[in-house]
């Protein structure tokens, strides 16, 4: 009787690794990122979010692919808050109600989301790739620059955990690498160079607390 | 009745035990090449850190942490910092596009601010980069499951072949140069014979590795000058 109920145990496990393998993959991503080491910009920067941008899921319903769902909700947020945080001299993050007036405004966009499974690229890990459209306006909300920036993350637990396993690596390490781009490309970015250069000179006369930024610095 | 029933309980046993020696037998093979020798104080630090800058370039954290805590546990007086901690810490100069590949570029990792004044306070003196990976090179066999209203189960025989190739660049920090390499390959067979539950006999493959991998680190950071 004991074996038998084994027998049965083991069965249903695997009836329910089956079923499982067929229903569709939910993955919450949630999450905390490094703040990075760099030299701040002196500006003052705000960020600006769309209920759009906070509440982003991603549905795949094509029936030659695996159902899948991904939200990438607030954890965005919390890669944009971390890497800001260090990359500004001031971030107000998203308080749109204080006193200080930002230099520039940022606005992300999550335009596109791709990914690609171990049974699609004959690999063992899962993939996601990120488009992002950040729309960097000035103070009088005008604006200065869009610019398009896109992320890879790929999964390092593939074959060894499941689905929702490989996908939140992979998106995790997707915004990890958006914060790599933050970090050594916004700084680069012509309007935002010539935010700076304008609020330096417009300083000359009270000198900056601190190392003077330059351009080029935060490159590899 | 009795007779027959206890032999061939024994030829189960002797399969099953053959099946185990068998799933055991793991070859592994170091290649050592050391330029100079280790010199590390106590209190010392060490990170293991793996290599993924692309897809020939994916290796295991599990890999890499069990090779970390292989040293960690070696009863020399040094530190491992986690590599998840060293990653976080280090963000984002040492993340799969920025990271140093040559000891030429740990100057400029150097330069960037507050990595330097980390690695003092961690008192790191090595880094170690693994790149590499397990793959299953070779399969055979057939297995089948099915289930039905009256109960169900597994038969058949598969094999399949593991296959490791690491290799380890021992990278000296305070000196800023590579002072040893060390690469280690493996092979092992594993074996999945089933009769209603499949009994699956895997090969320790990676788990060799890193046993041997460790004892030659050990040996290597033990014997200071």
């Amino acid at each position: 009787m004991n074996n038998y109920k084994i027998l049965l145990l083991f069965l249903g496990s695997l009836s329910l690794a089956l079923i499982s393998g067929c229903s569709s993959t939910h993955v919450s991503l949630h999450g905390e990122f490094p703040s990075p080491l760099v030299h701040s910009i002196p500006l003052t920067a705000q960020l600006q979010t769309s209920d759009e941008f906070l509440n982003y899921s991603y549905k795949e319903d094509a029936e030659d692919r695996s159902k899948f769902k991904i939200e990438l909700g607030s954890t965005q947020l919390n890669l944009f808050d971390s890497v800001f945080s260090t990359l500004f001299q001031n971030y107000l993050g998203t308080d749109s109600l204080t006193d200080d007036a930002p230099d520039l405004i940022i606005q992300p966009e999550l335009t596109e989301l791709q990914y690609s499974t171990p049974r699609e690229n004959n690999s063992k890990i899962f993939e996601i790739w990120l488009s992002y459209k950040i729309a960097i306006s000035d103070r009088n909300n005008q604006l200065i620059q869009e610019w398009p920036v896109s992320a890879y993350g790929k999964s390092t637990s593939a074959l060894v955990g499941s689905a929702k396993e490989g996908f939140f690596d992979a998106a995790m390490m997707a915004l990890r690498d958006l914060g790599v781009s933050l970090t050594l490309k916004l700084p680069k970015q012509p309007q935002v160079q010539q935010l700076v250069q304008t609020k330096q000179l417009a300083q000359t006369k009270q000198p900056i607390q601190g190392k003077p930024f330059q351009q080029g610095e935060n490159t590899q | 009745m009795k007779i027959s029933f206890s032999s061939s309980l024994y030829k189960i046993l002797f399969a099953c035990a053959s099946l185990l020696v068998l799933s055991s037998c793991t070859t592994v093979t170091l290649d050592e090449h050391m330029q100079q020798q280790a010199s590390i104080n106590a209190g010392d630090s060490i990170v293991v850190l793996g290599r993924r800058h692309s897809s020939d370039f994916e290796t295991e954290p599990s890999f890499v942490n069990c090779l970390g805590k292989a040293l960690a546990k070696s009863g020399l007086d040094i530190n491992v910092v986690p590599e998840k901690t060293f990653l976080d810490a280090l963000y984002p100069w040492v993340e799969p596009r920025t990271a140093p590949r040559k000891t030429e570029h740990l100057s400029r990792l150097l330069e960037h601010p507050g990595v330097r004044e980390y690695l003092q306070e961690t008192k790191l003196r090595y880094m170690l980069w693994l790149r590499g990976n397990t793959r299953e090179t070779h399969a055979t066999g057939s297995l089948g499951c099915t289930i039905g209203p009256g109960g169900g189960g597994c038969f058949g025989f598969g094999m399949w072949d593991d296959e490791s190739n690491y290799e380890l660049a021992i990278w000296d920090i305070k000196n800023q140069e590579e002072i040893g390499k060390v690469s280690a390959d493996a092979k092992g067979t594993s074996y999945m014979p089933a009769v209603v539950v499949p009994i699956p006999l895997l090969a320790r493959v990676q788990n060799n590795v890193c046993e041997a991998l460790s004892k030659q680190l050990i040996g290597f950071f033990s014997s200071n000058p």
